[in-house]
């Protein structure tokens, strides 16, 4: 079989030398449905897109391996995204061609596995469509050690080229490195409950 | 909106009308992802109870209004959010953005600065593709804003709801459950650089809203995911609405820890009819055929809206590299159901006749899940 890679998130930050290194895909399908599911995908594309802008200016102009999403979280708060950018990483001499990618939710730990439910980013769904039972042996140890019900992660099958004509299926599980609480979230969320309530007599 | 596929309600024994204005009618859909339900209180007064949606993100309820010709815009005059599990909240945005008269009525519990704030915390900077329940009920709060409406709180015994010809009640939840519900939030809530996470359930959901609908003479129970503790209460409750139920939604897809046996015997019909919807997760399905077989000792007239939904849904991957790769690897992998099916129920106002039953999809009596 092709072996999961237990790579981490770290292992896929550590390519963000220069901005040729990326292929930035901005393009979702976008699912049939009302209108206001529509605007809603609409608004996450057009925030998709300015992420990506973003990404693209940062790996540009730090040069360094820091990770983009810790990038996002301490120097454009105002920035914050509904949705990742999707990329396709092409290390030098390396290039994942990812054929399905789902993103995936801790729903239940249980002793031997771990019970997650699967987005299809590839399909552009909005909703999880699969439920995935994950041995919690095909989790990278420090990936476990963080690991909560509410966990998002990154699932991605592909074919990778690597070296010299040397290609393999891969599948890759990655937890993701999400944005952490700060004092301006609960600040924000305050002030968001205050005005609305504010419409209530 | 574009052009809607209604492959997936396909009729099996039932026939497509709207319902005429003396008759109630009480429409019970799940799964696709989750449970919701729509009830026809006569004249043309429709309310829209939870939400779920199908694999495209419509939510069913609004499919269904559609096809029977009922304007949502004009017809739905309140939406129930019962509680905020995302099995019964996805779509509500879209519902509520449907009908621009409704109300919205969900949980005291919801309306407090507590949950508000932690709302307003999770929905922005949220990287998850689907969001969460928080998002959607950033949605529902902020279009309330825009429309200068305050959301209808729930609590135990009161009338949320009535024009001349019916009373919708909330049995709970009850004081004592909105200070737990409180504390429980503050173990949900994220810490300081602690990860944004996908907000859990919250479990056990006694701060759940049970609704008692009277009109003309016919009562109906509509359980939501309420247990056995929400439910004591209820029943301890001397000032609750009295009389019995002609139809029962059975709390918590039929789950042995939302069965109170006195709820049966004091609250509900015999032989009335039950309805519910099942769930499933990681290889565990509710009801279990003992759940069923249960209920059937409470009434025969039992029925639920995907009878083989015990059974997992194989998952097989169009593009043969990708299937091969699953099938080399240790994880097992399941396809969750994504059209709904449904139950519809009918009477005539003022009727002693047994409720009309209709079912579509794979909506079957619960003794064909049992078996």
């Amino acid at each position: 079989m092709a072996p999961f890679d237990q790579s981490t998130a770290a292992q896929w930050h550590d390519t963000a030398a220069d901005e040729n290194e990326y292929d930035v895909n901005t393009t979702l399908p976008i699912s049939p449905g009302v209108s206001a599911a529509n605007h809603e995908v609409e608004r996450a594309l057009a925030k998709r897109r300015l992420a990506d802008s973003h990404l693209m200016d940062n790996s540009a102009a730090h040069g360094s391996s820091v990770s983009p999403l810790h990038e996002w979280n301490t120097e454009a708060e105002s920035l914050i995204v509904d949705l990742p950018p999707r990329v396709t990483r092409r290390r030098r001499g390396a290039t994942l061609h990812a054929l399905q990618e789902w993103e995936g939710y801790v729903a239940e730990i249980r002793h031997d596995d771990v019970v997650a439910r699967l987005t299809d980013i590839t399909a552009g769904h909005r909703y999880e469509s699969v439920e995935a039972i994950i041995p919690r042996s095909e989790i990278a140890e420090r990936d476990a050690e963080r690991m909560v019900e509410g966990s998002i992660f990154r699932w991605v099958i592909g074919i990778e080229r690597s070296g010299k004509e040397t290609v393999s299926r891969v599948s890759r599980i990655v937890f993701r490195d999400l944005p952490r609480m700060t004092q301006e979230d609960y600040r924000r969320g305050r002030e968001w409950a205050r005005s609305t309530m504010a419409n209530w007599t | 909106m574009g052009p809607i596929d209604y492959g997936e309600l396909d009729v099996v024994n039932g026939t497509e009308r709207s319902p005429r204005d003396d008759e109630i009618e009480l429409t019970l859909f799940g799964p696709g992802y989750g449970e919701s339900m729509v009830l026809h209180l006569g004249n043309g007064v429709w309310v829209v109870v939870d939400s779920c949606v199908d694999s495209t993100g419509a939510p069913a309820a609004l499919r269904y209004l559609e096809r029977i010709g009922v304007d949502s815009a004009e017809s739905v005059n309140v939406v129930f959010a019962t509680h905020w599990h995302d099995d019964h909240i996805r779509g509500l945005v879209d519902i509520l953005a449907a009908a621009p008269n409704a109300d919205f009525c969900c949980a005291s519990a919801l309306c407090t600065s507590e949950f508000l704030g932690m709302v307003g915390a999770l929905e922005t900077g949220h990287f998850s593709v689907g969001g969460s329940g928080m998002r959607e009920l950033h949605g529902v709060f902020s279009l309330l804003v825009d429309r200068g409406k305050e959301p209808i709180h729930a609590i135990a015994n009161r009338m949320v709801y009535c024009n001349p010809d019916c009373e919708v009640w909330s049995l709970s939840p009850s004081d004592s459950v909105f200070q737990t519900f409180l504390k429980a939030l503050h173990g949900l809530m994220p810490k300081e650089r602690e990860a944004k996470n996908r907000v859990r359930d919250l479990s056990p959901n006694e701060a759940a809203v049970v609704l008692w609908v009277e009109a003309k003479g016919t009562s109906l129970l509509l359980g939501s995911d309420m247990e056995r503790g929400g439910w004591s209460l209820i029943l301890s409750d001397t000032t609750r609405p009295v009389g019995r139920a002609s139809v029962f939604k059975v709390p918590h897809h039929g789950s042995g820890n939302a069965h109170v046996p006195e709820v049966w015997d004091s609250m509900v019909e015999k032989e009335a009819a039950a309805i519910l919807a099942p769930w499933r997760r990681g290889g565990h399905a509710l009801p279990t055929t003992q759940d069923a077989k249960r209920i059937l000792n409470e009434t025969t007239r039992a029925w639920i809206t995907r009878s083989g939904s015990s059974k997992q849904l194989s998952f097989k991957h169009p593009n043969r590299t990708v299937e091969k790769t699953l099938r080399q690897g240790v994880v097992r992998l399941q396809r969750l159901p994504d059209s709904y099916h449904r139950i519809r129920l009918r009477r005539q106002f003022d009727s002693s006749d047994p409720w009309s039953v209709e079912l579509f999809g794979d909506a079957s009596h619960l003794s064909a899940y049992a078996a």
